[in-house]
């Protein structure tokens, strides 16, 4: 077996493209997630229902022995009020619906996709309106937490290199009163140092948990929620999902209304931006085990692999005789493959001699550059190096975090 | 002034990122102020309606069995409780038996969150907190993945299709084989789809999907077809309100069929539209650039020629100073910059310059052998050459896929 050979290649004869394997592998375990899932959510509620169920039974019959209605007409009714709830209407009254907050209300739950539901439209000029709202709305707000999440990644990574930066200091590998920018060697011990992907995860979560903890208890002071119900209440929130059996702020009077409401929508704000940050950054966690995951089924079929896999398995690795077997290798493959390092990845691209001829004035300007910036001490030269090599890669939100942790820039 | 991000003005000294999420941001409210203006002057008589009529058909029914307001609204008090427990008047379909449950997780995951399956006891609650947790980061990763495969077959083809173009136009030789000619990678490289086909694309095909779904509901649910049409909206983007749900009657015809339909057009139509929301937000967010870009050059009539030599990091003499305020993290997300002259513009350490010699060593070797054995690819990887991890979430996936967002223009 040729050095070289793809790990994945070794045992089908019809290789599965990695990035392909790598969604189908995802799906596989989501679905296995769903039944699982579905297994144990079935065991906890399914008492509950059965017993629910028996009690409005008991409540329907009383009723209708009591004030000698009929079941049919009962039942009459209640369709009725079915339909009444479905335009909003509830026992005890509620806020209206379609005043302008009300709609404010309505409109946010559109756009940040949570979709409470409490309010929807009831006219056909309303849902025909929501459509083309709808599209747009959600696409700009889609923008809105993916530029937050990207604003807070490099916030996170700024801090932390600055504390970083103080510790080298501190601990004496860097002379104190050099200054940025200068020494060589600070760049090499700094150069390339980026935030874990894990650490970056842990600030998020504390973070998400105490904006939870102050919502609910928030939640559990106005609304008459108790904890649980309102820690409840703030992860379907925050994570978009919305169901709506609980909805906050749906009652027609509040003490300190106006302040409630805009501690609601504050938080429900910050909320939902740092667990889709959360989310995201959870999400090339994940990635990273599929990677290992594939790796793993990669070399099972092929043990020869084993040794060569972390010199050679990497794609586009420039090695002798590898060359047949690039065929199957797209090109837009490389740009997932986002735990290469990005210098191999760039050596292993073909280019026309017009690129060559650029990347050799880029060079040349680099340099330039270089040499005028250290002369003036421009003082982020140490970050900027790690995005030299890298290149518009990973998926989604992904890559905002793509170059900016250690994770997701540095072969390791 | 030259070379500077900013210009002072209404924006003061603020970082360009900084300045597009606010300007973002501001655009947003005043979207959704609009939207709940119009929303309301629409729905508000509707509700007024609603709500007088049930009044009159509950005072009809008090006085017709002679029951006090209050023993009635207890009733009711009693039925909505049982209504959040998933109980109806006419039998719907067991909530929590094993495809209840998966329904359930399905709505979980997605985020799209009907509402009319929810956890009632304490241990469902906590667990579904955790199992969201892991289970919405998962299903958005396969979003993300979906849109990434999306984009590349999209581009694949179009590609395709564009060289068969130039070919038929007779720009390149007829027989020349792929990889050998440097005209046809000179004419080619570079080339990618533009955002407005793809958007076009996506567009066409969450139609589609649209329309042959509400075509399944209709005549089975008994909605209306606009009606129909409007569930697939809002559950296809996840905002999923509750008020129409698919599948929640106890028996159908041809049950698992149906269901099986469901499950798959709800999984297609997510997929479409998430991927159609994530391009638009690229136009939008060219939008703001746009603006930006406006709002700065009125402050400063000056930019107004030189606005182009003064992009970010273009390595000018005398503009050293300015450079201060930039983050370099900006530059990651200026994705309308030639990613070439981006590259030109960045501090390296020497350590990182001789790897790039030797990278430029390694590309000519490569080259010349891959040359050699004709590597089918080259034209299209020519172009992601210089491109670095930019863009903004699932924006970067398109950030060098699509013409709008690799090259200068």
């Amino acid at each position: 077996m040729m050095p070289g050979r793809r790990p994945q290649a070794c045992c089908r004869s019809s290789p599965l493209n990695e990035d392909n394997g790598r969604f189908l592998l995802l799906a596989a375990l989501i679905a296995a997630y769903l039944t699982a899932g579905a297994t144990v959510f079935s065991a906890l509620e399914s008492p509950s229902e059965a017993e629910a169920r028996r009690r409005w039974h008991g409540t329907l019959h009383n009723f209708s022995q009591t004030f000698n209605i009929s079941a049919a007409e009962l039942r009459d009714f209640l369709r009725r009020y079915e339909a009444a709830m479905a335009a909003g209407i509830r026992a005890d009254a509620l806020r209206p619906r379609w005043d302008f907050p009300g709609a404010l209300y309505f409109v946010g739950t559109v756009v940040s996709t949570i979709g409470f539901g409490m309010t929807t439209p009831a006219t056909v000029a309303g849902k025909a309106f929501l459509i083309i709202y709808g599209l747009f709305g959600c696409a700009g707000t889609i923008l809105f937490f993916n530029l937050f999440l990207e604003r807070i990644i490099s916030l996170l990574a700024f801090i932390m290199k600055a504390c970083h930066e103080r510790q080298l200091r501190r601990s004496g590998l860097l002379p104190s009163n050099f200054r940025r920018g200068s020494a060589i060697s600070e760049v090499d011990s700094l150069a390339g140092w980026k935030p874990s992907v894990y650490h970056v995860m842990l600030i998020l979560g504390i973070f998400a948990i105490t904006l939870s903890c102050c919502a609910s208890a928030m939640y559990t002071a106005v609304e008459g929620w108790n904890y649980i119900d309102s820690l409840y209440y703030c992860f379907v929130t925050f994570s978009t999902i919305g169901f709506g059996d609980l909805v906050s702020s749906q009652n027609a009077v509040y003490q300190n209304q106006g302040l409630y409401r805009f501690g609601n929508f504050m938080f429900i704000l910050m909320g939902v931006c740092c667990i889709y940050s959360l989310f995201n950054v959870i999400s090339i966690v994940i990635k990273q085990v599929l990677n290992w995951l594939l790796k793993k089924f990669g070399c099972r079929c092929c043990s020869k692999c084993h040794k060569s896999s972390a010199r050679l398995g990497r794609r586009n690795a420039i090695t002798p005789g590898s060359r047949f077997h690039r065929h199957n290798i797209s090109m837009e493959t490389d740009g997932q493959y986002d735990s290469d390092t990005e210098g191999r990845r760039l050596s292993g691209e073909m280019i026309s001699m017009k690129e060559l001829t650029a990347s050799n004035n880029v060079s040349l300007a680099i340099l330039q550059k270089q040499l005028s910036e250290t002369a003036n001490g421009h003082p982020r030269n140490i970050s900027m190096n790690t995005r030299q090599n890298g290149f518009s890669a990973g998926v989604g939100a992904l890559a905002i975090m793509n170059n900016r942790l250690a994770e997701t820039s540095d072969s390791r | 002034r030259l070379g500077r991000a900013l210009s002072p003005g209404p924006l003061g000294h603020l970082n360009e990122d900084n300045a597009r999420f606010l300007l973002l941001a501001a655009l947003i409210i005043l979207y959704m102020l609009c939207g709940a203006a119009v929303f309301s002057a629409i729905e508000l008589p509707t509700e007024r309606e609603a709500k007088e009529k049930w009044e009159e058909r509950f005072e009809n029914f008090s006085q017709r069995h002679n029951l006090s307001r209050a023993e009635l609204q207890d009733f009711l008090r009693e039925y909505q409780e049982a209504s959040v427990a998933g109980i109806r008047v006419d039998d719907i379909r067991p909530r929590w038996d094993f495809t209840g449950a998966f329904y359930f997780v399905g709505t979980v995951v997605s985020t799209i969150g009907f509402g009319m399956t929810t956890p009632a006891t304490v241990g469902g609650k906590i667990f579904l907190i955790f199992y969201g947790l892991i289970g919405c980061a998962g299903t958005i990763l396969f979003f993300n993945l979906f849109l990434e495969r999306l984009i590349t077959v999209i581009a694949y083809i179009m590609k395709s299709c564009h060289e068969r173009q130039l070919r038929r136009k007779g720009v390149l030789p007829h027989d020349s084989r792929r990889g050998s000619g440097n005209s046809e990678v000179d004419s080619l490289a570079g080339w990618k789809p533009s955002v407005y086909y793809v958007m076009l694309i996506l567009c066409v095909a969450s139609l589609i999907i649209s329309c042959c779904a509400s075509a399944m509901y209709t005549p089975i649910e008994g909605w209306s077809y606009f009606d129909s049409l409007y569930f697939c909206f809002v559950a296809f983007s996840t905002i999923g309100f509750g008020d129409l749900v698919s599948s929640q009657n106890a028996q159908y015809e041809s049950q698992g069929l149906y269901r099986f339909g469901n499950f798959v057009f709800i999984l297609m139509g997510v997929c479409c539209i998430y991927s159609l929301f994530n391009v638009i937000s690229i136009v939008i967010k060219q939008s703001i650039n746009w603006i930006l870009k406006k709002l700065d050059c009125r402050c400063c009539p000056r930019c107004q020629r030189k606005f182009f030599r003064s992009r970010r990091n273009v390595v000018m003499p005398g503009n050293v100073r300015s450079r201060r305020n930039i983050s370099i993290e900006t530059d990651g997300v200026n994705e309308s910059d030639t990613d070439g002259r981006r590259l030109s513009g960045e501090m390296i350490s020497m350590k990182d310059f001789l790897a790039s010699n030797k990278v430029s060593l390694a590309i000519m070797q490569k080259q010349l052998s891959e040359t050699a054995n004709g590597y089918p690819r080259q034209l299209s990887s020519s172009s992601k050459q210089n491109g670095f991890s930019g863009g903004v979430g699932a924006l970067a996936i398109m950030n060098n896929r699509l013409a709008e967002t690799s090259v200068d223009r």
